[in-house]
């Protein structure tokens, strides 16, 4: 009975022993030691820093490329209107038609109005509807001019150029191109253009202006070196009409 | 080695090789032509005389830079890109940029700027 006993102690302290020598390390395993030298926070900080100093050279560079967009502009175009001075600015207005809308001026006791060959005297009572004028200055961020100078401009050249690429299929003291279109479009030389280097079959690019007579007059002339093609028209096929009798409506 | 050589080679050689009537088009027409113009700001007022002009649009196209004081065509490279330096004259200045498919599909941006002698 007492044998049995030393054998149950025994036991139990051998499986104590077992239960300690797994649950010893536990401690060492489970919640490891950080190194003083590298807490979380600090590192976290020095991230931060850096993306501080990032944002904030991005944000100076973005600053600095929206104020080169907003100065040094000209707003060129024909004169619309002109308002009376604002009451509570004291600026005077004026809508330009320029070629991508129309676009609002102001001009103050600052700025300066010359014609172009600045001979003859100009102001902003003299300026009329329909003037065509360049109104150099800064804008804003709404996209209005500040004026500080405004020039009037000579009348804008009527004459259109026009610009053709085609291929020659003819050429003479003139030459025919066919154009993508399929269009023949007769061509002069200009004053400083000739046709020396230009070959039949060559593809070429063309400007100039178009006469009343439907004539270009070409002021520039490219010899295009790859080449080109024209897409021939298409031509409906045998398919596309009835096939027999019974297709046909009845 | 000299695999890898040749075939570096006949990509680049492909990439320029021209396209011409007789034998038929090498080079594929794009899907749909573009033209983008990065260069000069549209309403810009410049105290230079020379102005950059450069944009992108489909590769190895010709493409027009017409001014007043000067014409001149441009091939596009192989990424698209394009870039060069025109002379202004004193006052208005329209700038029409034109880039022309092998198929003669164009693309047209227009730019207008100012250039001044004397600073405001």
């Amino acid at each position: 009975m007492k044998g049995f006993r030393v054998q149950g102690l025994g036991i139990l302290f051998a499986i104590f022993c077992l239960i300690f020598a797994f649950l010893y390390p536990l401690p060492y395993t489970l919640y490891p030691g950080y190194a003083a030298d590298s807490t979380p926070s600090a590192s976290v900080k020095a991230k931060l820093d850096i993306l501080k100093q990032e944002i904030a050279s991005k944000a100076a560079k973005l600053k600095s490329e929206i104020n080169q967009k907003l100065q040094n502009k000209a707003y060129i175009g024909t004169v619309k209107t002109k308002s009376d001075e604002h009451s509570s600015t004291g600026f005077k207005t004026i809508t330009l038609a320029v070629s991508s809308g129309l676009k609002l001026v102001t001009v103050n006791q600052d700025t300066i109005y010359e014609t172009k060959s600045k001979r003859s005297k100009f102001s902003l009572k003299s300026l009329a509807e329909e003037d065509y004028v360049a109104a150099l200055g800064d804008v804003d961020e709404i996209g209005t001019l500040i004026a500080k100078k405004i020039i009037l401009q000579p009348d804008p050249t009527k004459d259109v150029t026009s610009v053709f690429w085609g291929q020659v299929i003819s050429l003479s003291e003139k030459l025919v191109i066919k154009t993508k279109d399929l269009k023949n479009i007769t061509v002069t030389a200009g004053d400083n253009t000739n046709f020396s280097d230009v070959k039949l079959n060559d593809f070429i690019i063309v400007t100039g202006v178009v006469n009343d007579s439907q004539i270009l007059k070409a002021d520039f002339i490219y010899v295009i070196p790859q080449g080109g093609f024209l897409k021939t028209k298409k031509t409906a096929t045998p398919s596309a009409t009835p096939a027999s009798s019974s297709a046909k409506k009845k | 080695m000299i695999m890898l050589t040749n075939y570096i080679l006949n990509i680049q050689y492909q990439a320029v090789r021209p396209y011409s009537l007789g034998n038929g088009p090498v080079t594929t027409a794009p899907a749909t032509l573009t033209l983008a113009v990065s260069s000069p700001d549209d309403d810009s007022l410049t105290f230079q005389s020379a102005v950059l002009v450069s944009g992108s649009t489909s590769p190895n196209l010709p493409v027009l830079i017409s001014a007043q004081s000067r014409n001149v065509v441009v091939q596009s490279k192989f990424d698209g890109s394009f870039s060069t330096v025109i002379n202004l004259e004193e006052g208005v200045n329209q700038i029409k940029i034109v880039s022309f498919s092998p198929t003669g599909d164009q693309r047209s941006v227009d730019k207008t700027i100012y250039y001044s002698k004397e600073k405001l």
